[in-house]
C-alpha cells in the first residue's frame, strides 16, 4: 500500500455517484421533464395573466418571452445548486451512516463535496439539454444572449454557487450533531434562498431598498448571479466583482461549517450499529 | 403528549456507557466482547475504531488514539457492521471495490487477487457484479466482508457478523473467518449475541455489564470459575425405566427433566459423577452424555447476578 497522498478516490466517488444517479434512469427523466414542464406551465399562466391586467408589455424590464426563458433556467439552477437536497448529511448523522464515512482514511467533506458535484453535474447537463432544445426551437438573442464564452463563464459560476451553497446547506445539516431534528431548518433554508436569491420572483421586482439590502447577503450571489451570467447581462466588471464576493461567501461558509462539524463530532454517538 | 413538553422543557439522563473499563488486547488475538443490549460492547467498538470520543480516559490501539483518526491508524483497521452497509445500495459490490481501491491505495495486482481470493473462498465470485440490493442478506454480508478486508487491516471490529442469516450462511461467515485469521493473524474483537460465534472463534472474552467489566478470561477458564453444574442427556430403553426414574431420581444430585424416554439432568458439578452412576445402576440406557454447562447459561447466570463484579 502506497503512504503518499492519492486523491483518485476522489475521481471515483464522482464516478460512481453518476452510475448511482442513472440507476433509476426512467424515472429520474420523468421526474425531470416532470418538473421542468408543470413549472413552466404554472409560470406562464401566472405572468401571462399579470402582463394581461397590467396592459403592460415589459414589466421590471421583462417581456412575457424572457419572463418564460427566466422560469425555464432558474429551477435548473436551483436543482443544479441543491445537489442531494434535504438530509444530505443529517439523515447520515440519525441514522449512523456517517460512520463508514469517519471509518475512512480520507476527508468526509471532500467525499460528501464530491457526491454532491456530481449530482450538481448532472442537473447541469439537464440544463444544456433544455437550453438545447430551447435555442433551436425559440431562440431569440433579445431574450437572452447566447456565446460560447457565457456558456464558459455560466459553467464556473454555477460551479462556485453550488459549492457554496454546499457549505452553506452543512451549516444547517451539521446542526443535526445537537438537534433530534433540523429537517425544518432545511426547509426554511431553501425556502429563503430560492426566494431572496430570485427563484420564485426575479430580484429586480423587490423595492429597490430591499435590493440594496440583499445585495448584502450571500442570496443573489447563489441564484440571480449565475441566471445574469447565462443572460450574458453582465459586464466583465460586474462578472469579476460578483464572482469574488461570491468566492468569499463560500470562504465564509466553509470557515463555519468546518468550525461547526469539529465541534458537533464530539456529540456524535454513532448510533445504529 | 410527552412529545409536545419535550419543546420546550426536555429532559436528559446522564448514563455511563462504559465505566471503570480497562482491556488489553495483544496484536494477533481475537476477543468475544458479550453482553446484554446496552452493556456498552458497541460503545467499545465505536471507542476504538474513533467513530466517538470518550469523555475520560485513555485509548492507544497500535500506538494510535483512535480519535486523532490518523490516515494511517484507519488504513489499519476495519470495522465491520452486520447491520450496516459500506457498499452501495443501488451499484455493484465490485463499483464498491474500485472506490476502497482507491481509498486505501491497493496496487492494483494486489487489489485483484485479494478479490479473486476472498471471493473465491466466499462463494460469491457470480455476486460481484450484481447491483448489492439485489443479493440475498448471506451474499450481502459476505461482499461486506470482502470490502472490509480489502486493504488487509492489522485490526478488525466484527460487529455480529452473522446477524440475520440462516444457518448455513452463518457457517459458511464463521468459518471464512477462521480461515481468514489463520492466514493473515489480524487483531479481532468480534461482538455477537450467537454464543455459536464466540464459541467458535474466540478462545477469549470478555463480558461486559452496565458499562463494567465482569469477566475478562478464557472460555475454558469460564466453565471452571462460573459452571457450578453440568448437564448428563440420556436415551432410556423403556417407558417403564423412564417413568420410575423421572419419580425417583434424588434431588440432591440435581433437577431431572425430559419426554419420551430422553431425560436431561442438570447437576452440580460435584455430583456429576454420583449421579451418572446412579443412572446407569438403576435404568437401562442406549445413549449417554455428560457436557459441560453451556456457555450461554453461565453467561446468562453471570449477566443477571445483581452487583457482581
Amino acid at each position: 500500500m502506497s503512504s503518499k497522498s492519492n486523491k483518485n478516490w476522489l475521481g471515483q466517488v464522482f464516478l460512481m455517484e453518476l452510475r448511482n444517479l442513472i440507476a433509476y434512469r426512467a424515472d429520474f427523466w420523468v421526474n425531470f421533464f416532470g418538473q421542468t414542464f408543470f413549472s413552466l406551465v404554472v409560470a406562464y399562466f401566472l405572468w401571462a395573466s399579470v402582463f394581461e391586467y397590467s396592459g403592460q408589455t415589459t414589466i421590471n424590464g421583462f417581456t412575457i418571452q424572457k419572463m418564460i426563458f427566466y422560469y425555464l433556467m432558474v429551477p435548473l439552477i436551483f436543482r443544479i445548486q441543491q445537489g442531494h437536497g434535504i438530509g444530505f448529511l443529517s439523515k447520515e448523522i440519525y441514522d449512523g451512516n456517517l460512520n463508514k464515512f469517519l471509518l475512512y482514511p480520507i476527508n468526509v467533506y471532500s467525499y460528501k463535496l464530491m457526491t454532491y458535484l456530481a449530482t450538481s453535474s448532472f442537473y447541469l447537463l439537464q440544463l444544456f439539454l433544455i437550453l438545447l432544445i430551447y435555442n433551436l426551437f425559440f431562440y431569440d438573442p433579445q431574450i437572452y444572449s447566447f456565446s460560447l464564452y457565457n456558456l464558459i463563464r455560466f459553467s464556473f459560476v454555477i460551479v462556485l454557487v453550488s459549492i457554496s451553497f454546499f457549505y452553506l446547506y452543512s451549516i444547517t445539516e451539521l446542526l443535526a450533531f445537537w438537534f433530534d431534528n433540523i429537517w425544518s431548518l432545511g426547509v426554511i433554508l431553501r425556502f429563503t434562498s430560492s426566494f431572496l436569491g430570485g427563484a420564485l420572483i426575479p430580484l429586480t421586482f423587490f423595492p429597490t431598498s430591499a435590493q440594496t439590502i440583499l445585495q448584502y447577503t450571500p442570496f443573489p450571489y447563489l441564484i440571480d448571479f449565475p441566471m445574469q451570467t447565462l443572460q450574458g447581462t453582465l459586464s466583465t466588471e460586474s462578472f469579476l466583482s460578483n464572482a469574488l464576493i461570491a468566492t468569499g461567501w463560500l470562504l465564509v461558509f466553509r470557515f463555519i461549517s468546518t468550525l461547526i462539524w469539529k465541534q458537533g463530532q464530539y456529540k456524535y454517538t454513532g448510533i445504529g450499529i | 403528549m410527552g412529545s409536545v413538553k419535550s419543546l420546550y422543557n426536555r429532559n436528559y439522563i446522564k448514563k455511563h456507557a462504559l465505566d471503570d473499563f480497562s482491556l488489553h488486547i495483544e496484536a494477533g488475538e481475537i476477543i468475544g466482547l458479550i453482553g446484554s443490549n446496552g452493556a456498552g460492547k458497541t460503545t467499545l467498538t465505536k471507542i476504538l475504531s474513533g467513530i466517538i470520543h470518550p469523555t475520560s480516559g485513555h485509548v492507544s490501539v497500535m500506538g494510535f488514539n483512535p480519535w486523532d483518526r490518523k490516515n494511517e491508524y484507519r488504513r489499519n483497521m476495519s470495522v465491520i457492521m452486520g447491520q450496516k452497509a459500506q457498499l452501495w445500495w443501488d451499484l455493484p459490490a465490485m463499483d464498491g471495490y474500485l472506490l476502497l481501491k482507491e481509498i486505501y491505495q491497493i496496487p492494483a495486482k494486489e487489489f485483484y487477487t485479494s478479490i479473486d481470493y476472498l471471493a473465491e473462498y466466499l462463494d460469491v465470485k457470480d455476486q460481484l457484479n450484481i447491483q448489492v440490493r439485489r443479493l440475498s442478506l448471506g451474499e450481502r454480508m459476505k461482499v461486506e466482508l470482502i470490502a472490509a478486508l480489502l486493504h488487509k487491516p492489522k485490526v478488525i471490529f466484527l460487529d455480529e457478523p452473522t446477524i440475520g442469516l440462516d444457518l448455513s450462511a452463518q457457517k459458511a461467515v464463521r468459518s471464512f473467518i477462521k480461515e481468514y485469521r489463520k492466514e493473515n493473524k489480524p487483531t479481532i474483537i468480534l461482538t455477537s449475541h450467537y454464543m455459536d460465534d464466540i464459541e467458535e472463534l474466540c478462545p477469549r472474552i470478555c463480558i461486559l455489564r452496565s458499562g463494567r467489566k465482569v469477566y475478562d478470561g478464557g472460555l475454558k477458564e469460564l466453565h471452571i470459575q462460573y459452571a457450578d453444574s453440568k448437564v448428563i442427556t440420556a436415551s432410556l430403553a423403556t417407558e417403564s425405566d423412564f417413568s420410575q426414574l423421572i419419580n425417583t431420581f434424588p434431588s440432591a444430585l440435581g433437577e431431572i427433566t425430559g419426554a419420551d424416554c430422553q431425560i436431561k439432568i442438570q447437576t452440580p458439578r460435584d455430583k456429576t459423577m454420583e449421579a451418572a452412576r446412579y443412572l446407569l445402576n438403576q435404568t437401562q440406557i442406549t445413549d449417554f452424555n455428560i457436557k459441560e454447562d453451556e456457555v450461554g447459561t453461565i453467561i446468562e447466570k453471570i449477566l443477571s447476578r445483581e452487583g457482581h463484579q
